[in-house]
């Protein structure tokens, strides 16, 4: 660091404070550094009471997000990129600890862990890993009975928390429509009755899904439209919810915001050379309103992948030539341009994730 | 009708008056109110002079509440010195302010946050008892973060 500071020391105070209060609002990258302080820092970082704390603190309203992916192809074990969703910079790629990276995707993410997919052929996962990018952690989860829970095409695989037990579960809705959980703490499947039944599913359209007044939202794409189903996570029942206007296959996004679920769509006329945005929200009732609705004219034809909605209402996309970001109000077609990434990235195998000390073995005795 | 006031007494044995609707703003005051009327002088052992005086000027504050957030921040910004924002934390905490507490502890995390691990320990007044083998462990693990 530049230039020393001129350092008052502290009062003699009791350790709570730091240890409870202060340590807990730092960013990731700052303990990790900070482990190094004292043996007591050591400790303390390392105990799940402190990461449960963290996390308290880092999905607080302002939290900052990360989106990880895998660059494909690589044979580095350092291809796993992280991107800050705020910023649009790309930090240094991670390294995963866990065999089988070179063909990995992450499939979920929440709270600071991600679910990888380690992909043993085109059909199928020889595994799947509980992953926590910051601190390394993983857990390879016990293999379900139904070889179909590890089929590579699936309806919906979304790996959430839930506080009134405090497990981690993943559901996972095969391909011909049978549902199963698995949880962290027992560390098993079980198979979930549900009248769910989707021929004209797309498959390998996983989407990402969002926690909401207990219930999981996954947005599917269907042949000709798509379809929002939300299970209860109390009464394991399913609804499905239906979705305002039809387009073509990803150009939708859905996101979980200030409460509650709100649905972007992009579409590109690339004869007309137009690109517009639609958001829409959704009440209680299933109902939505259209809140912006803004068309532009593009210039190019580079290929634009909606990643992320930030805090401050712009896109992050990723296009041929980077992250760039795109305020859906405005009339920037090519939006501002953040950083140089990787050309091409699948977007469907991000995970959107927060930095936390969170660790997949904290069940484990 | 005049209103209420307490006292509360510093660690090194300073006096100060606030009006009682104004003091309950901390639920540790609030509950000692709530129990014996708390006509007497409320000592506060924790709590130096110095502190309770900016304690004192946090609780008087005339804030509307929609600027209240912006004040409490800007409250702690102009006392920068980590040694006052920690011995302020450490009131906030005993007297469970929450919003002081949350805003000093926040501020001095966003001191540190860049500090190297010596300044870290200076700032902070921590021993060093690690030895150089375990943080080069650390760095080699976590090299993207240092």
């Amino acid at each position: 660091m530049a230039g020393r500071k001129k350092i008052t020391p502290a009062p003699e105070l009791p350790p709570e404070i730091l240890l409870f209060h202060i340590l807990p609002r730092l960013p990731a990258k700052s303990l990790l550094r900070f482990k190094c302080v004292c043996t007591q820092w050591r400790s303390f970082l390392a105990t799940p009471l402190f990461a449960n704390i963290h996390l308290h603190h880092a999905t607080a309203a302002d939290r900052r997000e990360k989106l990880v992916f895998c660059t494909i192809g690589s044979t580095s074990p350092c291809n796993f990129l992280i991107i800050d969703c705020e910023d649009g910079l790309v930090a240094q790629p991670r390294c995963c600890p866990f065999p089988g990276f070179a063909a990995a995707t992450v499939t979920s993410s929440v709270n600071g862990l991600a679910c990888m997919g380690i992909w043993k052929n085109a059909q199928e996962f020889s595994d799947l890993i509980l992953w926590n990018p910051l601190t390394g952690e993983y857990k390879t989860l016990s293999r379900p009975v139904d070889r179909k829970c590890y089929s590579t095409s699936f309806t919906a695989l979304g790996l959430y928390h839930t506080r009134t037990d405090d497990d981690y579960k993943i559901l996972r809705i095969n391909a011909d429509s049978s549902v199963y959980l698995y949880s962290l703490k027992s560390d098993s499947w079980r198979k979930l009755e549900s009248e769910l039944d989707y021929h004209e599913r797309i498959p390998y359209a996983a989407d990402h899904h969002h926690l909401l007044d207990e219930s999981l939202h996954f947005l599917m794409k269907l042949k000709t439209r798509y379809l929002i189903i939300r299970l209860d996570l109390k009464t394991e029942k399913f609804t499905k919810i239906a979705v305002p206007s039809t387009c073509p296959y990803g150009c939708l996004r859905f996101v979980v915001g200030k409460g509650c679920i709100q649905l972007t769509i992009f579409k590109a006329d690339l004869s007309s050379g137009t690109r517009t945005i639609e958001e829409w929200l959704m009440d209680g009732g299933g109902n939505w309103t259209k809140v912006v609705n803004s068309s532009c004219s593009i210039q190019d034809s580079s290929f634009q992948g909606p990643l992320y909605l930030m805090r401050n209402g712009n896109w992050l996309m990723c296009t041929n030539n980077g992250i760039c970001k795109v305020d859906p109000a405005g009339n920037n077609a090519k939006g501002h341009h953040l950083s140089s990434t990787p050309p091409i990235i699948v977007t469907y195998q991000l995970g959107i994730y927060i930095e936390t000390f969170v660790s997949p073995n904290q069940y484990v005795h | 009708m005049s209103k209420k006031t307490l006292t509360l007494m510093s660690k090194d044995k300073q006096l100060f008056n606030i009006e009682e609707h104004l003091a309950v703003q901390s639920v540790t005051i609030r509950n000692m109110v709530k129990e014996d009327g708390a006509s007497s002088v409320i000592p506060l052992p924790r709590v130096d002079s110095e502190t309770l005086a900016l304690v004192i000027e946090y609780l008087n504050r005339q804030q509307a509440p929609e600027e209240d957030e912006d004040y409490v921040k800007k409250f702690v910004d102009e006392r920068g010195e980590i040694p006052t924002l920690l011995e302020l934390a450490q009131a906030a905490l005993d007297l469970d302010i929450k919003k002081l507490m949350d805003a000093a502890c926040m501020k001095v995390a966003d001191l540190i946050k860049d500090f190297t691990l010596e300044e870290v320990r200076e700032a902070l007044r921590i021993e060093n008892d690690r030895t150089p083998e375990e943080e080069k462990a650390i760095r080699d693990e976590f090299q993207w973060a240092f």
